[in-house]
């Protein structure tokens, strides 16, 4: 276990999560039969649901006294018990440097710190993927306490980088994930919401349980009063004169908008999203994730 | 239109306009550099809001520089001058005010006289004149004339002349009056000006054309607004114009209507106890005569009246006239060829009406006292008092002598240098054996109008041993009577008054014409048609205007107080002896106002008048004043205010602060709504 001197992982934090298990609703698909329930039928006790027989069904599965009663071969499924691997993703773009008390970036690590923990506490597996417009740190699920240092150490040397592009990272990362599992997405999302979602599709097409967390500053969320000022992007460097005061009401509905636009897509995909300022706690992110 | 600053110390002031200009400019330069996580939704609105917002920062930033402008000449305090015109405040104004105080400004435009408003405009211009100007009011009537004799500085004395002073009933003269005013600026220092205060009356003033100048500017004031309906009596006269006691008179009465509409009237004709009237229908801006007939039995001056109902315009709805009544046609025989004089005598002396004398040539010098002269065997004596006699409407009868130059005879009828003749000298033809007879030529002639009734009596009955051989005769519509061979035997040339060719030579050794029955009324309509002229003459000089000054010349030597000038409600008229060829001569003041006036000598009537008002006042309508009296140019305002505005400029700033109040406030407010929007 680590030695609790990391930046982002706290010993007030750990003493909080004694009482949580990292518990996602979804069934994970794991190598171990374990607590966490599996959409992969085999042997269990835990009884599922009848289905028809098709050829190439195990004869071994069908139930016989059903077949007795009615003259119809069903198969009698039961649920799977396995491990859990956690893949999180954090955005490391340059706009994740904004923020004035606390940093988007630090507020993500903090949430990625604890998660990671969580996930390697209940003997499960996490993966880490550090991106900006590339994947820049890429961590393979582990499970032991030197995996966890590592992510931990990975978290406190990341640094804001370049332009944001979640699509393009989800894409790259793809391959590199073997099994599916629970996908935890932690960023601001300046992307378009389209293309994020077309990215994220591989991955509910192979049952991945989704969690986009979008972190945002409350000046963000509400244009902060600065009047007449040069905007430059942390990004692209491009600037622009504007009047705070003169573009807040739009500047809160195009954001509203943006919002509205990846909240509406996650529904419509089965997907968990939620809005997170940097200024409420991040274990209220853990809600989604525990029981 | 020029702006001057009193404070143009102060100009370089205006280099504040540039103030919010620069603030704009700097102010939007460089804002503080602010590091954002992504400015592409800001970078979206700005390109959705960019239109609206850059002409609200434009708006902002002219609202405050006008606002800066506006304060600034506030400072600079300017002065506005119409036309171009700066020359009030620096240099001395000499200003000549004409106004209008004819007859047409009598009428009421709306509350008040169209004079009363013209002498309220005239007192505004002089009420901003300054110690160091000069000024002068002149009377625009029939004899214009000045208050001051010349430019003077006592303003107060000229507003209570304005305020005192009464409309005539006169015409005006509006050359004389720019004359005088234009005499009276000339040598003046500064600017000079005329100033017309009138109602531009369309018959007055079209067309005129007044040269006035170079350095004097002319501002035209109009009062009084154009359409006015009126009925006007224009004429009233009689004919015959010297009527004999007895003979019927007719009185001819044309009345006008000045408006858009046709009116009916009432037209009455007064004289003596007599009252007559008549209803007449008045097409729109159209004339109708009425005629009313009177016989007087006396021989006397009569004095007729034809009047209208009253209108708005009451002026011309009364016209007056003194008919000369006489008992007999006196008639003056210069008998240079015996016996026809003798023949004319002869005839004459056996009609009641005429009474004929012989006169020398001697007596045809000045003023001939007959009604007709009749010139037997005339050469060319007194060629002067004939042709006087003539415009006076008089008749002559002239039977050319032998040898007497034709000329003579012309000019005397008014025509000379007509090409109707050769020259030559008239040439009396006398023969035993060849005789002529004469024929009616001109039949429709008035002369002719008895024996066309029936009576078996003819003019042309007799015959002529000799004649005077006169070429053909053009127009031959003069020739009344000619000989068989065409030869004329009487021609009548009617123009201002009647000449009568007389080729018919009389006696027992020329003819047997004065024998005939038909030679007495041939010689009675002949007289009588010699006196009758037709509307040329008008009761010789007997009819004046207002303004006019009334003539009596006597026959003998007086003292001026045995002559006096009456009105009809025996007002005395100031009246000056003037002599005149040794005579008396008595000319009144200028009268100014209508009606009949009377001569008396010692008590008794000598003579009478008749002061009308001017036809030409009647039409009430007027012109734009750019077109009346049109000089080099002109300056047209609405009012004395405006001239006095144009003199002195109009002071801005106090507009110029309510621009500013008005300017802050929307100031405010557009930036109340950029805020919001």
């Amino acid at each position: 276990m680590a030695k609790f001197l990391f930046k982002y992982l706290k010993s007030e934090d750990i003493r909080k999560l004694s009482s949580f298990e990292f518990a996602p609703k979804a069934l994970a698909e794991g190598y171990l039969s374990g607590r966490h329930k599996s959409f992969s039928r085999g042997n269990s006790i835990e009884f599922r649901d009848y289905r028809q027989f098709v050829s190439g069904d195990d004869p071994a599965h069908i139930d016989w006294r059903v077949l007795a009663r009615t003259d119809r071969r069903y198969l009698r499924t039961y649920e799977q018990e396995t491990n859990l691997e956690c893949h999180v993703f954090l955005d490391s773009s340059a706009s994740m440097g904004y923020g004035k008390k606390i940093s988007k970036l630090e507020y993500a690590s903090f949430f990625t710190a604890v998660l990671c923990y969580l996930v390697v506490k209940n003997t499960d597996k996490v993966s880490l993927q550090i991106f900006d417009d590339k994947i820049r740190n890429y961590f393979p699920p582990g499970s032991t306490g030197r995996h966890l240092n590592s992510l931990l150490h990975a978290l406190e040397s990341n640094f804001a980088g370049n332009k944001t592009s979640v699509s393009e990272a989800l894409k790259r990362s793809f391959p590199l994930l073997k099994r599916k599992g629970t996908l935890v997405v932690v960023s601001d999302f300046f992307d378009d919401p389209a293309s994020i979602f077309s990215a994220l599709s591989p991955y509910l097409h192979r049952h991945f349980r989704i969690h986009l967390f979008h972190v945002l500053a409350p000046e963000e969320m509400d244009l902060a009063e600065i009047g007449y000022a040069t905007f430059e992007d942390m990004e692209t460097k491009r600037r622009i004169v504007a009047n705070s005061d003169n573009i807040r009401k739009q500047y809160k509905n195009a954001m509203d908008d943006h919002i509205n636009a990846m909240r509406q897509l996650a529904v419509r995909r089965n997907v968990d999203y939620q809005v997170v300022k940097t200024d409420s706690h991040y274990f209220n992110l853990l809600d989604r994730l525990v029981k | 239109m020029k702006i001057i600053f009193q404070n143009s110390v102060l100009i370089p002031l205006l280099v504040l306009i540039l103030v919010p200009l620069l603030i704009h400019l700097f102010a939007k330069g460089k804002p503080p550099v602010y590091l954002y996580s992504s400015i592409e939704f800001i970078l979206r609105i700005m390109k959705n809001t960019m239109r609206i917002k850059k002409p609200q920062d434009y708006i902002l930033l002219a609202l405050r520089t006008l606002l800066a402008a506006t304060v600034v000449l506030i400072f600079l305090q300017p002065l506005l001058f119409a036309g171009g015109k700066t020359a009030g405040i620096f240099r001395k104004n000499n200003i000549a005010v004409i106004v209008d105080s004819t007859a047409s400004m009598a009428f009421i435009d709306g509350a008040q006289t169209r004079f009363a408003a013209a002498c309220a405009e005239a007192s505004e211009i002089l009420s901003g004149l300054s110690s160091k100007d000069t000024a002068n009011v002149i009377w625009l009537n029939s004899k214009p004339s000045s208050v001051f004799p010349e430019m003077g500085v006592n303003f107060s004395y000229l507003r209570d002349e304005l305020q005192k002073a009464q409309v005539t009933s006169e015409a005006g003269d509006i050359n004389e009056a720019f004359r005088i005013a234009s005499s009276m600026l000339k040598g003046a220092e500064g600017r000079k000006e005329i100033c017309v205060v009138s109602d531009f009356q369309k018959t007055a003033w079209d067309k005129s054309i007044i040269d006035v100048p170079e350095d004097v500017e002319v501002v035209k004031i109009k009062v009084g607004n154009g359409e006015a309906a009126n009925l006007a009596i224009r004429s009233f006269r009689c004919e015959p114009p010297h009527p004999l006691a007895g003979e019927e008179i007719s009185f001819y009465c044309e009345v006008d209507n000045f408006s858009n509409q046709p009116m009916q009237t009432t037209l009455f004709f007064s004289v003596l106890e007599s009252r007559m009237s008549h209803e007449i229908m008045l097409p729109a801006h159209g004339r109708r005569t009425a005629v009313f007939k009177h016989t007087f039995a006396g021989a006397e001056i009569f004095k007729a009246t034809a009047s209208l109902k009253e209108d708005a315009f009451t002026g011309d709805d009364k016209r007056f006239l003194c008919v000369n009544v006489s008992q007999s046609i006196r008639i003056g025989i210069v008998p240079d060829e015996k016996s026809t004089a003798k023949a004319w005598k002869k005839a004459l002396d056996s009609l009641s009406w005429a009474r004929a004398e012989f006169i020398s040539e001697k007596d045809l010098s000045g003023e001939i006292p007959y009604d007709v002269i009749m010139l037997s065997g005339w050469k060319g004596a007194g060629v002067a008092a004939l042709s006087e006699k003539l415009k006076q409407g008089g008749g002559i009868v002239c039977m050319p002598g032998d040898g007497a130059d034709i000329d003579g005879i012309l000019a005397l009828a008014g025509r000379s240098g007509s090409a109707n003749f050769a020259k030559q000298n008239v040439r009396m033809e006398k023969s035993e054996e060849k005789t002529h007879r004469l024929k009616i030529s001109n039949e429709k002639d008035e002369i002719f109008k008895l024996f066309t009734g029936g009576e078996n009596v003819s003019p042309t009955a007799g015959i002529f041993k000799a004649r005077i051989v006169f070429p053909k005769w053009t127009p031959e519509s003069e020739v009344l009577l000619s000989y068989d061979d065409n030869i004329p035997a009487l021609v009548k040339i009617s123009e201002s008054g009647t000449f009568f060719i007389w080729n018919m030579p009389l006696g027992r050794d020329f003819s047997t014409m004065q024998m005939q029955s038909g030679f007495l009324p041939f010689i009675a309509e002949m007289i009588l048609s010699s006196r009758n002229p037709g509307k040329a003459i008008q009761a010789e000089s007997m009819e004046y205007f207002p303004g006019d000054s009334m003539a009596l010349k006597m026959e003998r030597d007086s003292l001026g107080s045995d002559i006096s000038l009456k009105d009809e409600g025996s007002a005395e008229i100031p009246v000056e002896l003037k002599n005149s060829g040794g005579k008396g001569f008595f000319i009144s003041k200028p009268i100014r106002t209508t009606g009949f006036y009377t001569w008396k000598y010692r008590g008794r009537d000598a003579g009478a008048g008749v002061v009308n008002f001017p036809p030409v006042e009647s039409d009430l309508s007027t012109i734009a004043p750019e077109l009346a009296a049109r000089t080099k140019d002109s300056v047209i305002v609405s009012g004395g205010g405006d001239v006095r505005r144009m003199r002195d400029g109009f002071n801005l700033w106090p507009m110029l602060l309510i621009v500013a109040f008005g300017l802050a406030l929307t100031e405010g407010l557009a930036l109340l709504w950029v805020e919001r929007t």
